[in-house]
C-alpha cells in the first residue's frame, strides 16, 4: 500500500502536499475526527488494531508508516 | 459600565502565567503589554469593526481585548471561512482585518501602560460571532459587553472556576463556547493552555502532565475521541482534573455515564445554548444524575418557555419550540437579511423540546434541518447547493449520521447520478469540487449513490425517511 496515496485519498488532499513529516493538525482535514477516521479505516482495511501506546506515538505519516510496518504491512 | 475583562487582566499578578501555547508561556504582564501595543495599532483607524482572523494565539486574544477597550466591535473570522464573500453586505471597507502578518506590525507599535478600563456604554456591542444560518447563509450574531460579562459571571458561579485552575482549552475561539471559556478564565485569573483540538493526543497528555491541568473545556466529540483512542488513560488523572465543561452538541446518556464513571472525582457539566443565547441551561452529571438525558435546568438569569405552533405556552412534558429570555441573550443579527423571531421577550430558538415537572429541559431536535458536526452547525442546504452544481449530479440530500465504527456523527450525502455524465472516482470528484467551495468540515465523510431522493408531495426532502431507510 502507498501510504501517502491512502492519506491523500482519505482526506481529499493533493498527494504532492503530503510529506512523511506531515501529521495531525497540519491541515484542517486532519483534525481529531479525521485522525480517528484514518486509524479506523486502516484497522478495517488490514484487520489490525492500534493499541493506546501506538495511537499516542503516531504524530506523523512517518510514525504511522513505522507502526504499520511493525505489524507486517508493506507501506512502500 | 467598565470593561471588566480588562480590569480582571490588570488585577492579576503580572508574573502569573496567563497563556501557554506549545512551549511558549505568556504572563499576565506580558499579555497586557501586547494588548497595549494592539491598542496603539488599532487607534490609527476610526473603523468600527476589527475583523480578527481567529487563529488560536496570543495576538488574536490581544486584538479582542484591545478592541473591547477602544469600544470597537470584534468580529471573529474563522480561519477556514470564505470571508467576506459569504456575508450579506460585509466588505473590507467595514473594518480593519487582522491577518497574522498584521500582528507583526502590532509588536512594533507603541507601548503605554494600561491604567484602568475606559467607559463603555451599557448596551454597546462587544463582538460579532458568525454562525451558519438556517437557510445556509451565514449571519453575524451581535453580543453586548453586558451579555458577555453576565454570562461569564453566571458560568463561573455554576462551574465554581477558581483562580488556581489551569484550563485545557480545546476549542476554536471564533465560536461562542471557546471564546466564553477565555472570558471565564480571565475573570478568575486562571491559566489557559491553548490546544488545537485532540488531533495531537501526545501533546494533550504532555501538557496535562507538565502544567497540571485541572479543567478541560471541549465538545462531546472531543472527549469521545479521547476515550475511543486512549481507552481509560484519562482516568489516571481523576484526582487532578477538577472540572470538565462540555457543550455545543448533544451527547448520549451512555457517553455521559461512561465519562462520569471514568472520572468519579471530577465535576462534569454540560450546557445547552445557542450563539444567540449562550449557556441557557446547565446539567451537572452527578447532581442531576436522575435527569442525565436532559440538557439541564435554566442557568441563573435565564428563563425558558416552551410554546406550540400558535405561540401558546405548552404544558409540562409537552413538546414545543424552545424560547429563551434573560441576560444571556444576543442583541440582534448583522450582515444578513434574517430577522430574529421573538415571542414577547423570549427569543424563538428553532429548537424543539419540553420541560418536565422539575424544570429540566429535554432537547428533541431542530425545527429546521440543521446538522451539528462536532459542535459546528452545518446547514444541509448549503452543501446540497454545491453538490448540485457538479455536472454528473441529478439530485442530492445530506443528513447527519453516526459512523458505526467510530461512534461519532458525520455528514452523509445521498446522490442520484446522471448515468450519461458520470465519471470514474465520482465520489472523490465531488469532494474535490466541494473543497474549493466550502469549509472542510462541511464536506460529507460518506457519499452514497441511490436511485432517488425521498420527497414529500410538495418537494421537501424527507430526511427522516432517508435516515430510516439507510439505518443511519
Amino acid at each position: 500500500m502507498n501510504l501517502l496515496e491512502f492519506v491523500s485519498e482519505l482526506f481529499s488532499v493533493e498527494k504532492d502536499s503530503l510529506k512523511l513529516e506531515t501529521g495531525p493538525g497540519d491541515f484542517p482535514e486532519w483534525d481529531s475526527l479525521g485522525h480517528l477516521n484514518l486509524l479506523t479505516e486502516l484497522e478495517e482495511k488490514f484487520n489490525i488494531t492500534f493499541d493506546m501506546d501506538e495511537t499516542m506515538s503516531i504524530q506523523s505519516i512517518s510514525d504511522l508508516k513505522k507502526t504499520l510496518e511493525d505489524k507486517g504491512i508493506d507501506c512502500s | 459600565m467598565k470593561v471588566k475583562l480588562i480590569d480582571a487582566l490588570l488585577n492579576q499578578p503580572p508574573n502569573k502565567t496567563f497563556l501557554i501555547i506549545d512551549d511558549k508561556t505568556i504572563s499576565y504582564g506580558d499579555f497586557l503589554k501586547l494588548v497595549s501595543k494592539t491598542i496603539s495599532f488599532l487607534k490609527k483607524s476610526s473603523k468600527k469593526y476589527v475583523f480578527i482572523n481567529s487563529e488560536k494565539n496570543e495576538f488574536t486574544l490581544a486584538a479582542y481585548f484591545a478592541s473591547s477597550k477602544l469600544g470597537k466591535i470584534s468580529a471573529f473570522i474563522d480561519p477556514l471561512s470564505k470571508y467576506p464573500e459569504l456575508f450579506t453586505g460585509l466588505s473590507n471597507d467595514d473594518g480593519i482585518y487582522f491577518s497574522n502578518e498584521d500582528y507583526k506590525e502590532v509588536t512594533k507599535s507603541e507601548f503605554k501602560p494600561i491604567i484602568n478600563s475606559e467607559q463603555v456604554t451599557h448596551n454597546d456591542i462587544s463582538e460579532i460571532i458568525f454562525t451558519t444560518g438556517t437557510t445556509g447563509s451565514p449571519k453575524g450574531v451581535l453580543i453586548s459587553h453586558e451579555t458577555t460579562l453576565n454570562t461569564a459571571i453566571n458560568i463561573n458561579k455554576f462551574t465554581g472556576l477558581k483562580n488556581a485552575d489551569v484550563e485545557m482549552h480545546m476549542m476554536p475561539i471564533s465560536h461562542s463556547f471557546g471564546l466564553a471559556r477565555v472570558r471565564c478564565c480571565v475573570l478568575k485569573g486562571c491559566t489557559i493552555i491553548f490546544q488545537n483540538g485532540f488531533s495531537n493526543l501526545a501533546s494533550f497528555f504532555i501538557a496535562l502532565e507538565q502544567y497540571k491541568g485541572t479543567v478541560i473545556s471541549t465538545v462531546p466529540a472531543g472527549i469521545q475521541f479521547l476515550i475511543k483512542l486512549t481507552k481509560d488513560k484519562i482516568s489516571n488523572y481523576q484526582s487532578q482534573i477538577r472540572m470538565i465543561e462540555l457543550g455545543s452538541s448533544p451527547m448520549t446518556s451512555e457517553s455521559k455515564i461512561e465519562l462520569t464513571q471514568l472520572l468519579p472525582n471530577t465535576d462534569i457539566c454540560m450546557h445547552y445554548g445557542l450563539t444567540e443565547a449562550s449557556r441557557s441551561t446547565f446539567l451537572d452529571f452527578k447532581k442531576d444524575y436522575k435527569f442525565i438525558s436532559s440538557v439541564g435546568k435554566a442557568n441563573k438569569g435565564t428563563k425558558i418557555l416552551i410554546i406550540d405552533k400558535n405561540d401558546n405556552k405548552c404544558s409540562n412534558n409537552d413538546n414545543g419550540e424552545v424560547c429563551i429570555a434573560g441576560t444571556n441573550l444576543f442583541s440582534g443579527y448583522a450582515f444578513t437579511k434574517i430577522k430574529p423571531q421573538y415571542h414577547k421577550e423570549y427569543f424563538k430558538t428553532g429548537d424543539y423540546g419540553y420541560l418536565d415537572d422539575n424544570g429540566y429541559l429535554f432537547f428533541q431536535g431542530r425545527k429546521d434541518d440543521m446538522m451539528n458536526i462536532s459542535g459546528k452547525k452545518v446547514s444541509p442546504i448549503e452543501i446540497e447547493k454545491y453538490i448540485n452544481q457538479v455536472s454528473f449530479i441529478r439530485d442530492v440530500a445530506c443528513i447527519e449520521a453516526e459512523n458505526k465504527r467510530t461512534g461519532l456523527v458525520e455528514i452523509k450525502a445521498f446522490v442520484v447520478l446522471d448515468d450519461k455524465k458520470i465519471v470514474d472516482n465520482w465520489s472523490s470528484e465531488i469532494k474535490k469540487y466541494l473543497k474549493n467551495k466550502i469549509e472542510y468540515y462541511k464536506i460529507p465523510a460518506r457519499i452514497v449513490n441511490i436511485d432517488s431522493i425521498p420527497k414529500s408531495h410538495n418537494g421537501k426532502i424527507l430526511r427522516i425517511k432517508l435516515k430510516e431507510d439507510n439505518e443511519c
